[in-house]
Parts: structure tokens; sequence; C-alpha cells
């Protein structure tokens, strides 16, 4: 089930009321049932694959920890432990392969081979993609790994390690959390806490904020003019370049947040995914800051395990490209989305290069980089470069982004932005004006973010007259100004097909 | 201890907030159309001895206020738009939770459908928005949307997608009428007509399909197997039931279906049913506003057909004398002033001359253009007034039509006086007869004719100001209906 729809909002309220009115030592069991419940709504049959995954995890951790403790044959052990986790990966990739990359290699084989002027017939299958596979796959293989490096015990039970696969607030969409952090607080359930479910439900309300109230009305504009790029040329695709930016962050981050805050109000902290991306001033800071779970998540298992930054300055780039072109491949089985990945490693990998003639720069013209302006500048040339890149990300394939981007380099129709034709692309101009205002609040809010102030805690300082008035009217604005009910063709968030 | 009593307090206030923000913005933010028109019924449920349901047929063809001052029966029209015989079904239900009557008359068109609503569900809001959330109107919602044509239909940024939720909390729709909130939101306009309309049009219609007697003999149908139920609640209930098919030009097969089923309906049930089409009643040139509804002057005829009909086959009351019923006068007052309006704004000839149809109006027409009479639609109209001729027409220089207006039972008081001319036919004097243009000026709907001589447009002849004859862009809807041209009459109206 979504999160925006009328059977979540029947149904958190009521897994957490028996949640915390069950003795402490089931606990984890109500949630693996409602997590099943929770995924099975999507397709039932694909809960097979869920516990597919946690089966072949669970049993590697085992494998991995009986071979551990008989200590005497370590170099035997040694290559049987590798082959335990080349097996967990080999099978659980191989499932997300199958699922979600077969047709994808399939058409890339077909093409390469016609290249060499052969003419192959592979069957396509028509293959549903399961829900969330990419982000549970990536949760239950860091397990392996973790026990493997002996960062983490083999959890002895299988249902609490089922329940940390499958747990259901980051389950289809993340944030990828580590064994270490959630699989201990699964095993040690808290009381309720009043304040700490307060400030989680308020996290919820803005969650809920981002996604149906800016991501899900901006998503008509961009919609409007990407699908029908060819009659919306220059200042149309700045636009909705610009504001798709936003949206994909309003969407991802929106859903992020109702995540960490519906498993709050169940005393379970998830980790930040999203840290205020837009303010970055370069490449790498933004993508410390941007779905900081799987950045990180690639970091700790495919980049050291690289070597990392260990083998000359060459090997660095190079693994950090590889990391990049495969996140990009995780996101979509498409050339474009690999291009998105590579483009932003690159990025990385210039700004690196070409760091020190910059900073070179900045002396030589006397510049104070210190400077709020030259802070400014950075930021928003770091947007531009980021959100370029979406264009590959957005866009249906590599030609049509190139299009796009031809287009938005030779912007012929400024006149468009003041003649009321951005009033008529899906959303009238009230509508527009308030998408406006609602991303200037956004940005004003992430800014004050940055700074270190944190409005939840604000409001909690206030008075209790106060706070009600505030929460009712969260509450009454999300349901009137969101972009929601029967008359809307249900808008799934953005990372969902992943 | 106390803190979680104080806790759980804060928690309840707020609900009771959020509870009483969204009931006033609910009232605000709805489409008031049901309210319109079902204000009055609440206001005095249990005064109506009769119930109208059916389709717009039935909210454009039968006008409680002409009932009640012809034969003081009091009765409410909940004809809705489009609405299949399910909707219907339990709209009488719902209505039945607030009222009493004696009589319920259903039109039966629609009961060949195996639909439960239109895929307009803008429709079912109009049923339903009005009334209150009640065990009646959930199992409605339920009901009607459990239904797998229903389910099919999909928003598409022109209707919403069909829904429970829709239903019963109208705000999960109407929220987003946020930026088109004017003040008919907060006074809404509420029309005491009872649920009858007016449209007051004058159109040709279509070539009628041929009946060829077929039945349906498939009692499962959604639309027959619902018009059962109807029939068993009320009998529970202990009203009568009077079954209808009101008239208008049949296009399909289909429909002809329908009217032939609806007798055997009535015979296993032993109910009455007027049909509406057997009997001659309307005039099929000159009482349609568009092919499938009735005008005024259509549903002045219909009206009072079943007035008398209700009398003599009900022994309904008349509540004529009986003070706790004035309001009625009143608000036919209302709606008799209203019946004024629209003759002084009518804007051609055949649509004023229909009006006038109504028999509290009378009128005098002197006619200086003899080509009016090759539009038989006039010629009907003057005939069905039983206005004579050959005295009318004195052909004059001015070619124009007079008509005076006065009220059946005062001759002395000029309701309206109204002047009409085809437009080609205005005074030009005679040496520029054969060199003159004309250029046209429109603007609230009104057109200024500009003659000036030719190659000299500072050399004004004449201006005529004519009041634009009113088309309704219907027929681009319906599949059925191209080439349908609403020819309203030759004359049009002249202002100045």
């Amino acid at each position: 089930m979504l999160f925006n729809s009328i059977e979540f909002i029947i149904f958190f309220p009521i897994v957490t009321f028996i949640y915390f009115i069950i003795p402490k030592r089931v606990r984890y069991l109500w949630l693996l049932a409602a997590s099943y419940f929770f995924y099975m709504c999507w397709n039932a049959k694909y809960a097979l694959l869920l516990l597919l995954s946690t089966t072949v995890t669970y049993v590697s951790g085992i494998l991995l920890d009986i071979v551990s403790q008989n200590a005497e044959k370590k170099g035997k052990h040694d290559i049987i432990k590798k082959l335990v986790v080349a097996g967990s990966f080999t099978i659980n990739l191989g499932i997300l392969f199958f699922y979600k990359y077969f047709d994808f290699a399939a058409n890339l084989f077909i093409a390469a081979l016609g290249k060499l002027h052969i003419t192959a017939n592979i069957p396509s299958f028509d293959i549903v993609l399961p829900v969330g596979i990419s982000f549970f796959t990536f949760q239950a293989l860091s397990y392996t790994v973790d026990v493997y490096r002996g960062e983490i015990y083999a959890e002895k039970n299988f249902f609490r390690y089922a329940l940390y696969v499958s747990f259901f607030p980051q389950l289809v969409a993340g944030p990828i959390e580590r064994s270490k952090n959630l699989l201990k607080q699964l095993s040690l359930p808290t009381e309720f806490d009043f304040e700490r479910a307060r400030d989680g439900f308020l996290l919820m309300l803005w969650g809920y904020f981002l996604k149906i109230v800016i991501a899900d009305r901006i998503a008509i504009v961009v919609d409007t003019v990407f699908d029908h790029h060819a009659d919306y040329t220059g200042w149309f695709l700045i636009v909705a370049s610009v504001l798709f930016a936003f949206q994909i962050y309003c969407d991802f981050a929106g859903y992020s947040t109702i995540a960490i805050g519906a498993a709050q109000i169940l005393g379970i902290h998830l980790m930040k995914n999203f840290e205020t991306p837009y303010l970055a001033h370069n490449v790498t800071e933004f993508w410390r800051r941007w779905h900081i779970s799987l950045t990180s998540w690639f970091k700790d298992y495919l980049y050291i395990p690289l070597g990392g930054n260990r083998k000359g300055k060459l090997r660095k780039h190079i693994n950090r490209l590889i990391v990049f072109l495969l996140s990009g491949l995780w996101h979509g089985a498409g050339l474009h989305f690999v291009l998105w990945g590579g483009l932003n490693g690159v990025y990385q990998i210039i700004g690196e290069i070409l760091q020190p003639l910059r900073s070179k720069l900045v002396s030589v013209l006397r510049l104070d980089p210190d400077s709020l302006g030259f802070k400014f500048y950075k930021t928003i040339v770091t947007f531009v470069l980021v959100d370029l890149a979406w264009i590959f990300f957005r866009a249906e394939s590599i030609s049509a982004a190139n299009s796009i981007i031809a287009s938005i380099f030779h912007p012929d129709n400024p006149w468009i932005l003041f003649d009321g034709s951005l009033y008529r692309l899906g959303i009238d101009d009230k509508n527009f004006r308030f998408m406006l205002v609602s991303i200037v609040i956004l940005v004003l809010v992430d800014i004050l973010n940055r700074r270190g102030y944190c409005i939840r805690e604000l409001i909690a300082k206030q008075d209790y007259i106060a706070r009600w008035l505030i929460v009712t009217f969260a509450i009454f604005f999300i349901l009137t100004f969101g972009i929601w009910g029967p008359a809307y063709n249900a808008n799934n968030f953005i990372y969902f097909q992943f | 201890m106390k803190q979680t009593a104080r806790r759980i307090i804060s928690c309840v206030i707020v609900f009771v907030m959020l509870f009483c923000v969204m009931t006033k913005c609910t009232e605000v933010a709805e489409n008031k159309l049901s309210y319109g028109k079902t204000a009055p019924f609440f206001k005095y449920s249990k005064d109506f001895d009769v119930l109208f349901f059916g389709t717009s047929h039935m909210k454009l063809g039968v006008l409680p206020l002409e009932l009640w001052n012809e034969y003081g029966i009091t009765s409410y029209n909940f004809g809705c738009s489009s609405s299949r015989i399910p909707t219907t079904y339990w709209l009488m239900k719902n209505a039945l939770d607030y009222s009493d009557p004696e009589v319920v008359v259903i039109d039966c068109w629609g009961l060949g459908h195996a639909d439960k609503t239109d895929s307009s569900f803008e429709f079912v809001h109009e049923a339903f928005d009005a009334f209150p959330l009640s065990k009646t109107k959930i199992c409605a919602a339920f009901d009607l949307i459990d239904d797998p044509e229903v389910q099919s239909y999909e928003a598409d940024g022109t209707q919403e997608k069909p829904t429970v939720l829709g239903l019963l909390w109208d705000y999960s729709v109407y929220h987003n009428r946020w930026n088109s909130i004017g003040r008919s939101d907060f006074e809404p306009d509420i029309t005491n007509n009872y649920g009858g309309v007016l449209r007051p049009l004058v159109s040709k219609p279509m070539k009628f399909a041929y009946n060829d007697g077929a039945k349906f003999t498939d009692y499962e149908i959604t639309g027959i197997a619902y018009l059962e139920k109807i029939v068993s609640e009320c009998k529970e209930k202990n009203i009568e039931v009077l079954l209808t098919y009101l008239p208008y030009c049949i296009t399909s097969e289909v429909d002809w279906k329908e009217i032939n089923t609806v007798y055997e309906i009535a015979q296993k049930y032993d109910l009455k049913y007027i049909n509406f089409f057997e009997d001659e009643i309307i005039d099929y040139d000159t009482d349609l506003a568009d092919y499938t509804h009735l005008n005024p002057s259509g549903a002045w005829k219909v009206t009072d057909y079943i007035g008398e009909f209700l009398l003599s086959g009900y022994g309904i009351e008349d509540h004529r004398s009986d003070p706790h019923y004035d309001h009625w006068n009143l608000d036919y007052d209302n709606y008799d002033d209203s019946k004024i309006e629209n003759i002084k704004t009518a804007v051609d000839l055949n649509t004023y001359l229909m009006l006038l149809t109504d028999k509290n109006f009378e009128y005098s027409i002197g006619a200086g253009d003899t080509e009016i009479l090759n539009d038989n639609v006039t010629v009907n109209l003057l005939r069905n007034k039983g206005v004579n001729i050959d005295p009318v027409i004195s052909p004059d220089d001015s070619g124009r039509t007079v008509v005076e207006v006065y009220k059946a039972d005062d001759p002395y008081t000029i309701i309206d006086t109204a002047i009409f001319a085809r437009p080609q036919n205005i005074h030009i004097p005679e040496e520029y007869a054969d060199r003159y243009a004309t250029r046209y000026d429109e603007h609230d709907g009104q057109m200024s004719i500009v003659y000036f001589e030719l190659y000299n447009p500072d050399n004004v002849l004449n201006t005529v100001t004519v009041a634009i004859p009113q088309s309704i862009g219907f027929s681009e809807n319906l599949p059925n209906v191209q080439g349908i041209t609403f020819q309203n009459s030759l004359a049009v109206r002249v202002l100045r």
C-alpha cells in the first residue's frame, strides 16, 4: 500500500496501537506480520521473493558464524567464508538481475549481436518488477557482509531477522538500513514515548507535505513538458528541469521522512537519508547529502572493497566511476540511468582534478571563498550540474535527453515566462504560484536545517495552544492543498520502480 | 498518570479542532449544486405527498410548483442527470428516510442499462451530496461502487474515479476547488422550484427510431432488478408506485425496448404506467429544448397530465386551503417571477412564443413579416395557443413582429413587450436599398448590426441591436446526434 492512501492511514495507527499493548517479547512478530501484510498488498506472490532473499542471507549469516567458531583451520575457513558471501551475493543479485535487468540485458545483447550482423531471438518475459526489490536485496546483502567482517553476530532468530529485511516503513523505498543499527533495535523494543512519537508524527506530516503537496503538484507540470518535449522547447524545458529537481527531491525525501517518522513512532530510529542536498557546494558534497543510505552502502560494500582511495589517485577515480555507474544502473534498467550515474561520477572526478586550479584562480582573483556570494555561486553551479544530470534520469532515453539538453542550450522563447504559458502546463495560475511558494518554503526550511535549526524542536518548545493550532493547521493544509483523492490518478512515489 | 491524561486530552482536542475545521471547509468547498436542489426538501420534508424520481428527463419534465398551483399537490422532483435506476433506488431510499409520501413516481429511462451509475460521477454527487452521512448513504455508496463497470471509470482530468471515499467524504474530491472558491460557495443560490428545472429553448426534433415491439426478457439486468427493488421497498412502506416514461426524441431502439418492458413490470406488480409516447401529449416540433429534454412548454403539458392522473388515480389531497402549506404560495410567486424573467430575456421569437404557451399568460401579436410563417415551429406555437393566424399578419414596412404579454387573469397589466425581426429585414432608406453593407459588433450576449453605405462606413443608415440567438453545445458530446441543429427561429429579438 502507498503511504499516501486511505489504507495506510488506517493500517498504521492500528499496527502502532497493538504494538504497544502486546508484550515486548512478541512485538517483533507482530511487526513482521504487519510488514508482510504491507508488502503483500502490492502483490502477494512476490512476498516469496522477499522470503527467499531473507532465507538465503539468514542462512549465510549462520554459516559464516559456524565457520568462524572453528577458528583453527583458518586458511580453509577464509575460502569457505568467501564462498558463502559469494553464494549469497550471487543468489540475491541473480534474483535482482532476473526481475529487473533481464529484458535490458537481453536487448543490449541483441543490439550487440546486431552490430555483428547476427540476429538473435531471445524470448522476452513479461516480468513485473517486484516493488522495492532493489532496496531489500541490498539491505539483506549488507547483513551478509557485516557478519563476514565480524562487525555483527549472526542473528539466530529467523523471524527477527526476517523483520530486519521486511520492516515496513523502509521496505519499499529505503532508507537502506544496516544490520548494526536496525537489527539491534529490533531486539530491544522500547516503551512508548509520547514526545518521541509526537516528533515522529510531525516528521510524517512534513513528509506528506513534501510528497503530496509539492512533489505531486510539480509532477503534473513536469510530466506535461517532458512527455511532450518536442512541443515544449527551450525555456519550457529549463523550467521543467529545475522543477524536476525539486520533484524528485520532495518525492523521495518525502517518502524517507514518512518512513523515518513512522519508525520513530514505533520507537525505532532509522538513518537520515537526505540532508539538505541542494545546498551542497560541490557534487561530492551533494552525494554525501542525497540518498545517504545508498551512497554509504556503495561506499562500504563496493568502493572500499575495490580499494577506495588507498591505491592511488587514478584507481580512486576509476573506483568512484564504477560506483556511480553501478549506482545509475541500480536506479533503473536503462542506459540513460547508467549515463546519469556516470555523469555524476565524472563531475566529481573532474571537480577533484580541477580543484587545485580552482583554488589558484580564487586566490589570484582575490575572491573570498567564505563569503555568502561565493558560497551561493557554488551552490547554484552544483545545482545546475546535478540538474543537467537529472535530465538523463527523467527522460525516456539517451537520445531524448540529448535533444532536451540541446534545446535547453538554445532557448529561443523567453517570453513564455511572462505571457502566461506557464499556467497552461496542467495546473492553473493559482496552483502554479502556490507550487512556487511551497518550494520557497522548502528551501527556507532546508537553509534553517543547514544552520542547525530544527523546526520540530521549535514547535515542541511552544506552549500547548500554539502546538494544537500548528498541528491542526498542518493537517488541514495537507488535506486541502495536497494532490490526492478520487479526482487524481494515483501518483506513485518515483522511487518505487526500483 | 496525570500527564498521560493530559496528553490524551491534548490529542482529543486536536482531533476535535481538526473535525470542526474540516467540517467548515467542506461546507465551503463543496459543489453546491446538490444543496441548491434539495434545500427545500429538507426544510419541509414531511409535507410531500408525491416524490418524483428519474433522470434529467424528469428534472426538466415535471414542475412541482405548477402541480401546487393547479391541483394543490405537494411534491418534490428528485430527477437527477443521467441517473441510472440503481442510483435512483438509493436516492429514493435516502429520501424516504426523511419523508413519507403517498406516491412515488419513477421514470424508467435506463431500465436496460447494466451499469449502476453514469461514468460522470459528478452526477452522483449531485444526487447525494446534500444528504447527511447515514447508514443508508453508506450502504448506497458501497453498493453503487460495487459494479465492475463503475470501477472501470478512471480519473482523467474531467471526471473523478468513482469511490466510496469520494461519495461519503466529498472533501476528498472537492478540496481541490480551493482555487475556484467564489461568492456562491458562501451564499449558495437555493432554487426554490422544488427540484424542477426550466430550460427555455426550442429545438428541432430528430428522426424517431423504429419501435419493433421488442422487450427485455432477462430480469437480471441491473436496471430491471433495481426497479423491482424500488417497487418492493415502496410496497413495504405502503407507498404507491407510479411508473412513467417521459417523452423525448427516441433515437435508439434500446429505449423502445425499455418502454415496452415497463408494461410487463407494471402488470407484474399491478402498477399504473404512463407511457407518454402512447398518448400524444406533446408536440415534438415545439416542446423540446434539445432532442432529449422537454422545454417548459412540454414540461407544463406533462405536469398537467400527471397532476390530473395523481388526483384521479391516487386521491392525492388538495392542500391549497390548508394554512400549514401557505409558504407554497410564496414559493409559487417566486417561481412565477422567474418565469416572467425568462420571458423578458428570451432572445428569439420561437422561444418567446414557447414560453407563452403557459396558460397563465396571454398575448397579442402583430406580425409585420409574413416570412415568419414559413417556420412551422412558429406556426405550431401560434396554433397550439389558439391564436388565429389570419388577423395576426398585417405586413408593413417595418418587417417587425410585436408581441404584448399580459397575465391571463389580468389583461390590463402588460408584463412585457417584445419586438422581433429577421436581421435582414431592417429598414434601409430607399436610395441605399441596393448599396449598403453590414458590419457586426458582438458583446454581452447582444449583437449590433450596423447598416452603412457601401464603401462609406461613416454613413450609418440604421443600427439594430438584437439579442444573439442561443444555442447550446449539447450535440457535440453525443455520438448519435451529429448534425442536429438548434434552430430557434428566423426572427430575433430587437432591443434598439
